[in-house]
């Protein structure tokens, strides 16, 4: 009875190892790029430009120096840059 | 005051009825230390339940032991009507809902911890900021039906009470260490020993708790708890109780849109830097005194304090031209398809403190052959908020220039009288009434930047009466109640970033219960409840998602119908085993819709129509044992429209229906005090959508693996 029980409690800090291992692995992975998310980047002058995360690779592309901010269109951005 | 009151229940009791020998009460709650029969099995409860004029439940210590939950989610979801979302990080919060009733920081639950309550501000903001350690506990008790009315000040579906832990009557040393997926740890001291031969008993406990969250957002919590028992004389004992706890934790309000969540349901945060820091404090002092044979008086004073800072990083789904932004996630090619993280925040800096004085009053007589048992008291009750609202200008800062500064002070008054009538040992007629007075002023100090003063005075009065009856033994019975439902004028907790409070006019509304409890078989216990309510006003999530922004809102007339059933088979009885074998299986069925206007007939949103939770549970004699916990929650709506299509943010649309399995595995080797634990939540790593609000879709927790390590040990020599 008493080798049956060290057999069972040894098992179970075994399993316990495992699974807390298992459990853990690459699962706190913080990710700031996602396809298609853009980020900040600086351009000349201290403006305002935008690098996007590029599929495939989860890296960025180079920094978008246009002036224009993603979703909104070139003519809304250029009129109020004026 | 002792006198006072108890001239007052002199003048209420005829003088023949302290000549006439009682017996013992049978309806007297058995307490859950004392015995080892009545906590297997949740409903197992028919003595202590009679006294309750309605549907109850007991979680009793012997089940926590049993059970060793990681969570209060895990102990909730047992009791039939209760829905529980529970989260360490994302603001370490808990949301319960009984028979469909909005969730949101459980405000719509009356909470309470050894009898005192524990929302921010239980009259004008009752919400729960802060989810109840489950360590902290020894059993959890739930009123519904007309029961609620002994309690207060909110007198809805249900009352759920917190029992905290008792300091031991030998020396006793606890130890507990937990380790688990995204780096859980939770460590525990416990230290309990007697003073003064024994008549003096002391508890300490304190515990760590943190990790990195299952969707990248780390917390860290710290609970710690003293409490003192000591005699006050003849037929007096006190209960002295400090408290603190502290969660540091991430806390967003936006979540995924639905692209993001279609691509990646196991994205983290958007807001990463979304966070907020709540500490509270809380004393209390518990008096019991025997006022003769047949009277008790049992006087409640409390305080306790919250301060809570949230700082949450502004975002826009309509980026202005001109406008610089730190980040874009989403599809910023489809309107509203991506999320525009502003270089700026919103820091929500806000303090509260309670004060309150609760004598209670138990006096047991006979009049005409009829048992009565009469409980009276009141509560006196002070509460005080703070807010300030502030702008920082980059995302990480709790400092900021203040936009909003607004005080707030309640006074209140209640008083209650409820008659426990035993006309004969199986009938049980319980009429009461609950009176509420409050008197809430608002003082506005600061708004749109420009210093100002404005003050509001509202003063509300709540009447309360209820009435239930039982027949039956504690075998079988049968229990019919009904009583008025009420909760104060409150304000809203504002949820969008530059939101500000508002007030709302509070719920009123009538609640009927009929239900049976059964335990004539010695294998199977059951009970069934159904239940009706009928408010003319209630509040809840504002329906309009176009216009609710995520806030609540007096919604108007709802009607909340349905059963619920629990039933425990133990097999061990059955099959005449050695082994502890349990079945439970708990079903809820709550239809809860709009009476009126446009969205008449659709159902309220965030009311699942059917949940089930069932556990099995094997403890063999050698200390092995474990537990499969089962959870299903039907599909539900996040808006008044009922709207099934998903829309582009992840705000509007039906969420499907979710199934969960947890399981834990234990050794306990008695002769050493040590117990190995394993514990899996949601084991087979379902990914579901628990909510759709304030902002976006937020899914629920992953697969968490945690092993434990206990060891507790007792010092008999000293008995």
């Amino acid at each position: 009875m008493i080798v049956v029980r060290r057999v069972f409690i040894l098992g179970l800090v075994a399993a316990a190892i495992v699974l807390v291992a298992f459990g853990c692995v690459g699962e706190s992975t913080w990710e700031r790029c996602y396809a298609g998310d853009y980020i900040s980047c600086s351009c000349d002058g201290g403006d305002f430009g935008y690098a996007q995360c590029l599929p495939g690779d989860k890296t960025f592309s180079a920094c978008v120096c246009n002036g224009q901010t993603p979703g909104l269109d070139a003519a809304t951005d250029a009129k109020a840059d004026q | 005051m002792k006198r006072v009151l108890f001239t007052a229940a002199l003048l209420l009791v005829p003088r023949a009825a302290f000549a006439q020998e009682l017996p013992k009460d049978p309806s007297q709650p058995v307490d859950s230390q004392d015995t080892e029969h009545d906590v297997r099995i949740v409903g197992n409860k028919a003595d202590s339940l009679q006294k309750v004029p309605g549907s109850g439940t007991v979680i009793t210590e012997e089940q926590l032991k049993r059970q060793q939950p990681v969570d209060t989610a895990e102990v909730l979801r047992r009791i039939p009507g209760v829905q529980v979302r529970q989260e360490f990080s994302g603001g370490s919060r808990i949301d319960i809902s009984i028979r469909g009733l909005e969730s949101g920081r459980s405000r719509r639950v009356l909470m309470l911890e050894d009898g005192i309550p524990i929302a921010l501000n239980p009259y004008s903001e009752p919400d729960l900021n802060h989810a109840p350690v489950i360590e902290n506990y020894r059993a959890i008790e739930v009123v519904k039906g007309s029961g609620n009315i002994l309690f207060g000040p909110q007198t809805l579906a249900g009352t759920i009470n917190f029992v905290t832990i008792n300091p031991p009557d030998h020396q006793t040393v606890v130890a507990d260490a937990d380790y688990g997926s995204y780096n859980y740890f939770r460590g525990l001291a416990r230290y309990g020993d007697t003073l003064m031969n024994g008549d003096v008993r002391y508890v300490v406990q304190v515990l760590d708790r943190h990790g990195d969250g299952f969707r990248d957002q780390p917390f860290n919590q710290i609970a710690a708890l003293g409490k003192v028992i000591f005699p006050t004389g003849k037929g007096g004992e006190a209960r002295l109780k400090l408290g603190f706890q502290q969660d540091d934790a991430a806390s967003d309000d936006i979540g995924l849109t639905s692209a993001m969540y279609a691509a990646n349901p196991r994205r983290p945060t958007l807001s990463p830097d979304a966070h907020s820091i709540m500490n509270r404090y809380d004393v209390s002092l518990i008096h019991d005194q025997e006022l003769g044979e047949h009277t008790k008086l049992k006087t409640l004073v409390y305080g306790y304090q919250s301060d809570r800072i949230w700082r949450r990083p502004d975002w826009t789904r309509s980026p202005q031209a001109g406008d610089g932004y730190l980040r874009i996630d989403g599809d910023p090619g489809i309107t509203n398809g991506a999320v525009y993280f502003e270089n700026s925040n919103t820091i929500l800096d806000r303090d509260y403190t309670v004060f309150g004085i609760e004598p209670r009053v138990e006096h047991r007589m006979k009049t005409l052959g009829v048992e009565h048992t009469l409980d009276f008291g009141g509560r006196a009750l002070q509460e005080n908020a703070h807010y300030q609202q502030r702008s920082g200008s980059y995302p990480q800062t709790y400092s900021g220039a203040l936009d909003f500064e607004q005080k707030r002070t309640s006074y209140a008054t209640a008083g209650y009288i409820q008659d426990r009538m035993a006309f004969t040992d199986k009938l049980l007629v319980t009429p009461g009434i609950r009176v509420e007075y409050v008197s809430s002023s608002t003082f506005t100090l600061r708004q749109s930047d420009a210093d100002m003063y404005s003050r509001g005075t509202k003063p509300t009065t709540g009447v309360i009466p209820g009435i239930g009856m039982v027949y039956g033994t504690k075998e079988a019975s049968v229990f019919a109640n009904m009583h008025y439902g009420f909760a104060p004028p409150r304000i809203t907790s504002s949820i969008s970033a530059k939101g500000q409070g508002m007030q709302l006019e509070g719920d009123r509304g009538i609640s009927y219960e009929i239900g049976t409890r059964n335990a004539m078989l010695p294998y199977l216990r059951a009970e069934l409840t159904g239940f009706l309510s009928n408010y003319s006003n209630q509040v809840d999530v504002n329906p309009n998602v176009d216009t609710g922004d995520g806030q609540l809102a007096d919604v108007g007339a709802t009607n909340i119908y349905g059963i619920e059933t629990g039933e425990s088979l133990l097999i061990d009885k059955l099959l005449k085993l050695q082994t502890i074998v349990e079945l439970g299986v708990r079903y809820t069925f709550s239809h809860a819709t709009f009476r009126y206007g446009p969205m008449q007939g659709n159902y309220l949103p965030y009311a699942p129509l059917h949940s089930i939770n069932a556990n099995f549970d094997v403890e063999h004699r050698s200390g092995l044992g474990g537990q499969i916990a089962y959870t299903f929650v039907s599909n539900q709506f996040a808006d008044g429209a009922n709207t099934k299509v998903e829309d582009v943010t992840g705000i509007v649309g039906e969420i499907a229906s979710h199934q969960i399995f947890d399981a834990t595995l234990h050794y306990r080797w008695a002769k050493t005090g040590l117990t190995f634990r394993l514990t899996g939540k949601n084991v087979l790593d379902t990914t579901y959508i628990i909510a759709r609000r304030p902002e976006g879709i937020f899914p629920g927790p992953f697969r968490q693996l945690i092993a434990g390590l206990r060891w507790e040990w007792e010092n008999m020599k000293k008995e």
